[in-house]
């Protein structure tokens, strides 16, 4: 996604400015190169995204977030009317939809008033069964032109843009639309008094200054005309009843003019067809809204994602073959162009530092494209089908519980794509808490930079047939993981506000391919883009290293070697503190951890450059005799360990350093502590099932006991949760205070943990 | 005044008013079209008894019954 950045004059410049999921997005994407993010729900797009026109590189659309009014009441609406007040412009295009004409009229009006409106594009006219549009109502009303577009289809979009091209737009006049006399006699005494340059009209400003627009009110305190604003409103006598009558007089003049806009059809063939469709609906609402079936069956899609991207026969089928008769290939071929050179030490420079050091890495990282591609196509898939949001109903009653709202699946779903786009949609949850609980949670999702890594470490840990289950469960985990941490942040932070719930039910909509291949396409650019820019950078560096130590360059051709590197003292402190969770005994997979900070996808190029591949780690696993424990712990502390660098960035704008910080520590505590219990209680398994000679069994049967204590702590913490609603709030506070005990006590218990691994350590 | 117990789904009923001292919930409630005097019409979602929808203007937004309490409805005249 990207944010506006051009800045150019000599551009023409068009706002598309909508209501929430009326298509904005969808006509944008048609328009432009770029891509905006389309989902079939409210509030997908959060920031402004600009693109060029296809046909004109000198116009470009700006995609705002959906706003239902222009008295805003969120932070991603609050970037549209902050856009329309400051930023300089051609024209606005409005969308408004036909479903839901009486909503996005209200806009419509408050851009008239503004006298900032330029077009009205009528969208989803291919939906329009029913009844008829008469355009001609809203051109008589609103004086601006008027199209019937179907977003999706380009025709439309050419027809409606030929009063643009042909620079036929007419300069809008502000509509007057008439109030109450006791307002209108307030607008035209302290419209004088309001000298503000931008191009909204006066009039407009004042009404938005009486229905409580934040952005008004903090210009009128800066030109400092704000105490005359409220002199104004005393000596006026306005209450809070005038001013829920200017909306009243609003919603009037929608609702008669809707009433001449949309007009019933006689049945026909085509409401027919329109009545099918809706019993559709009604059916697909008694699966989806059905209480018992909505959440194993939204389990059951996504498991179905996760076998089509990793299944040996599918996803998995074509990566093998990118990378085994593609990839490895092409390396080939350059390796024996490398080694037709005459001079040995050169040739033996050169064939490691372009086999290991330049490309190995990076072809391990291109092979996992096929993945991507699968999974964003999915994902793509289900955000524009309408199943989302009544999804959101069903989780909601799970997500209660962890201090968020069931809306946070949205961010669940699209944080598996990318964590940054999780982030940035958490700017429209419905409070501050939510907001905040909601990006310190996204980062813990398993995005697809996460996924290739784990669809290239399970091939170790179970067999190919087996990858996507294996995958789908990490998946698992890391939801579970991010709603106990969801839990931790809420109680910790906003102990307490509880959350809001309420969300838009969307209908059914045929998905758009045009868009999804557009996403995959853009997907798989950025994703070369990363790995071209850092991936070879850390890699390289990483070769650098491994090949250096303090007595120069080491033999290349000697394994053993490497322990004489620079790689090998680098890894040391970071070996000592992850030594309790088994990885930490050798250097190369905490140094691993370490450089896959900046993007998540070096871990995996690293494994090739340190040990060869795939199958040199195989082999350095067998010799040493790492166990499967030890490789679920890495995979567990690498999942939730510290977001990449893009993702701090995004949270730090989101939400501010303070609460950045804490994602990041108390990220590292939590991954440390579920890697520690995912190693020891592995363990466990390997003694009881596998391997009964490890000397780990006490830990282990400590661990169970610890576990099963912080089991019924918990449960005992709920209960204090349910019963403080009756309670005084000195009993509040006695209890409080308990709770913390609570928490010093289970921090004890995993100290217990840690100093018994420090004595083995010592040991070692 | 129409209790909340009482209430009929797929019935027209206009707000009385929002029983709530949290601008942020009032303040959602208004952009979604829910202030006073405004019709709406209740309707249930799937088989859920905590999730209620509210359709306004042509538009359903689902909400907590916690929260839809809060709500306070008149039959409509």
């Amino acid at each position: 996604m990207l944010l506006v950045k051009n800045r150019d004059e000599k551009l023409k410049k068009f706002l598309l400015v909508g209501a929430t999921n009326v298509g904005k997005s969808t006509y944008f994407n048609r328009l432009t190169w770029n891509i905006s993010q389309v989902g079939n729900i409210e509030r997908v797009t959060t920031n402004a995204v600009s693109g060029s026109f296809k046909k004109d590189k000198n116009i470009s659309f700006i995609d705002l977030p959906g706003i239902n009014s222009l008295n805003y009441h969120s932070e991603d609406e609050a970037v549209t009317f902050k856009f329309l007040l400051e930023e300089k412009y051609d024209g606005v295009i409005n969308i408004v939809s036909v479903n839901t004409l009486k909503r996005d009229l209200l806009l419509t009006l408050d851009l008239a008033e503004a006298g900032c409106l330029n077009m009205i594009n009528v969208n989803m006219i291919d939906v329009a069964k029913e009844f008829k549009i008469k355009e001609l109502a809203l051109v008589k009303t609103f004086k601006v032109h008027v199209n019937l577009i179907s977003a999706k289809s380009t025709n439309d979009i050419n027809y409606s843009l030929v009063p643009l091209l042909s620079n036929n737009l007419k300069q809008p006049k502000p509509l007057i639309v008439n109030y109450a006399d006791k307002i209108e006699k307030f607008i035209s005494a302290f419209e004088k008094k309001v000298k503000l340059t931008n191009k909204l009209a006066k009039r407009f400003i004042v009404i938005q200054a009486l229905l409580g627009n934040q952005t008004i009110i903090e210009l009128f305190k800066k030109s400092e005309i704000y105490n005359d604003f409220l002199n104004c409103v005393k000596s006026f006598n306005i209450n809070q009843n005038d001013i829920n009558d200017i909306l009243r007089t609003k919603q009037k003049f929608i609702d008669k003019l809707v009433k001449e806009v949309k007009v019933k059809e006689t049945k026909t063939d085509i409401i027919v067809k329109f009545e099918r469709n809706k019993k559709l609906t009604y059916w697909l609402d008694k699966i989806f809204l059905n209480k018992y079936l909505s959440i194993p069956l939204f389990l059951i899609i996504i498991a179905l994602i996760w076998f089509l991207t990793f299944y040996e026969y599918t996803g998995g089928w074509i990566q093998e073959k990118l990378a085994t008769d593609g990839l490895e290939a092409l390396q080939g071929i350059i390796n024996d162009g490398i080694q037709s050179l005459n001079n040995t030490s050169l040739q033996t420079w050169w064939a490691f530092f372009v086999s290991d050091g330049l490309l190995g890495g990076i072809f391990t990282v291109i092979s996992f494209i096929p993945w991507i591609l699968i999974l964003v196509f999915c994902v793509s898939l289900l955000e524009q089908l309408g199943i989302l949001s009544r999804v959101c109903v069903a989780f909601d009653r799970v997500f209660e519980r962890f201090g968020l709202s069931g809306r946070s699946i949205v961010n669940i779903i699209t944080g598996v794509g990318c964590n940054v786009p999780a982030i940035l949609m958490a700017k429209n949850a419905n409070s501050h808490k939510e907001k905040v609980v909601a990006v310190l949670v996204s980062p813990f999702i398993t995005c697809s930079a996460r996924v290739v890594v784990f669809g290239f470490l399970s091939q170790i840990l179970v067999s190919l047939e087996w990858s996507w289950a294996f995958n789908f469960a990490m998946m698992i985990f890391s939801i579970v993981f991010a709603l106990i941490l969801g839990y931790f942040f809420s109680n910790l932070l906003f102990r307490k506000t509880s959350s809001l719930f309420l969300t838009e039910m969307v209908n059914y909509h045929k998905p758009d391919f045009y868009v999804i291949i557009k996403k995959m396409v853009i997907e798989v650019y950025e994703f070369l883009k990363r790995v071209i820019l850092i991936v070879f950078i850390a890699n390289f560096l990483i070769w650098l290293i491994t090949y250096l130590g303090p007595q120069g360059y080491l033999d290349m051709n000697d394994p053993s070697a490497i322990k004489d590197s620079f790689t090998r003292y680098i890894a040391i402190p970071f070996q000592i503190i992850l030594y309790p969770l088994g990885f930490g005994e050798h250097w190369q997979l905490p140094i691993s951890l370490v450089t896959a900070f900046p993007a998540k996808e070096i871990a995996a190029s690293n494994i090739e450059t340190i040990f060869g591949g795939l199958e040199g780690f195989k082999a350095f696993a067998s010799q040493i005799q790492i166990e499967k424990s030890t490789i679920l712990s890495y995979l567990t502390f690498f999942s939730f360990y510290i977001p990449c660098l893009a993702t701090i960035v995004v949270m730090k704008k989101q939400i501010g350093w303070k609460y950045t910080l804490t994602n990041i520590w108390v990220g590292l505590v939590a991954s440390w502590i579920a890697s520690f219990i995912v190693f020891n209680l592995s363990g466990l398994i390997e003694i009881m099932f596998i391997n009964t000679s490890s000397n780990k069994m006490g830990n282990v049967i400590l661990m169970v006991l610890a576990m099963l204590i912080v089991l019924l702590l918990f449960v005992y913490n709920y209960n204090w949760y349910t019963k403080q609603k009756d309670l005084s709030l000195k009993h509040k506070k006695q209890l409080q205070v308990t709770n913390y005990l609570k928490y010093i006590l289970l921090i004890s218990i995993i100290g217990c943990f840690i100093w018994s691994d420090v004595l083995l350590l010592v040991n070692y | 005044m129409t209790k909340f117990k009482n209430i009929d789904f797929e019935k027209k009923y206009y707000v009385v008013g929002i029983n709530s001292q949290d601008d942020n919930f009032i303040k959602k409630l208004k952009n979604i079209g829910i202030y006073k005097d405004q019709t709406i019409v209740f309707k249930k979602i799937g088989n859920y008894k905590n999730i209620i929808g509210i359709e306004v203007n042509g538009i359903i937004t689902v909400l907590r019954i916690n929260d839809v309490t809060k709500i306070i409805v008149g039959e409509k005249k």
